[in-house]
């Protein structure tokens, strides 16, 4: 019976509540993180564009240069290969006369 | 406020910062987290005023997102400790978990901190949903048709809400004074 009527109140202790104060810089604090959080925001982001420009520049550059390269070394080779084409098929062709 | 005038905000802010931290406090049970989370929510509300499409009072609006807001932040704590506790059971980390300091509510009055001191313990083992309509209606003391328009429910389902909170938390206390 005595629980029962503790429990009674325990139940009732909220009844009366204050409210509790906010801090009263609250705003300040709230525009500080906002800030903040701008500020961290303006400065990533000019880097990440930065950084994708340099990677496609790099990229591009490195394809031109593989592409440049692979034509020329394909020519020269071209040209190496004719000569000897040519000894070889006059070979076969003198052993055939045989 | 829409157009981000920041006198607008600052008005917002002090205005609404009681009911914020007051609901805050009241569900996280710690002053620290509740002014962390009072900012959190005002910073949130910076971002989405424009979302805001003015059906409902700021007021529940605000409710509704500190609540919301709270609530995750109870919930990744409780996995974090329920990973913790895996952790130490494997020996990873044999540190003991923290346990959640007894709160006593700064509003409450003084021959009734220690009654209220175990109300809140008791609240704490409560359903999410259970707790935050028990809460809205005894420290906030909103009627049962805000707390309907906060929690997005029916009058009557927060009636039940209320006398379900009321039974467990009975049972809890009866629990606490059987030891």
């Amino acid at each position: 019976m005595e629980n029962k009527n503790e429990i009674e109140k325990i139940l009732a202790s909220l009844d009366s509540i204050q409210k509790a104060e906010a801090n009263p810089f609250l705003y300040e604090k709230v525009m500080i993180r906002l800030e903040g959080k701008e500020a961290r925001v303006v400065s990533i982001v000019p880097i990440k564009i930065w950084q994708a420009a340099a990677c496609f520049a790099v990229l591009i550059a490195l394809n031109i240069f593989v592409w440049t390269r692979t034509d020329s070394v394909g020519k020269t080779q071209n040209e190496n290969k004719n000569p000897l084409a040519q000894e070889y098929f006059s070979y076969i062709n003198n052993t055939i006369q045989f | 406020m829409k157009a981000g005038e920041s006198s607008a905000f600052k008005y917002l802010v002090d205005t609404y910062k009681g009911i914020v931290y007051n609901t805050a406090l009241s569900i996280l049970q710690n002053d620290e987290d509740a002014e962390d989370m009072a900012q959190e929510v005002f910073i949130q509300v910076f971002h989405s005023v424009k979302d805001f499409k003015g059906e409902s009072k700021i007021s529940t609006w605000l409710y509704r997102i500190t609540v919301t807001k709270s609530l995750d932040l109870l919930r990744s704590r409780k996995r974090k400790k329920r990973f913790a506790f895996v952790k130490s059971l494997f020996g990873e980390n044999n540190e003991p978990l923290a346990e959640q300091a007894s709160f006593v509510h700064p509003g409450v009055q003084l021959e009734n901190k220690e009654r209220a001191r175990i109300l809140f313990s008791a609240i704490d083992k409560l359903p999410e949903n259970q707790k935050t309509a028990f809460l809205l209606n005894k420290t906030e003391g909103l009627s049962y048709q805000e707390i309907a328009e906060v929690l997005h429910v029916s009058v009557s389902s927060v009636e039940s809400l209320l006398f379900r909170a009321k039974g467990n938390l009975q049972k809890y206390l009866e629990g606490y004074y059987k030891k």
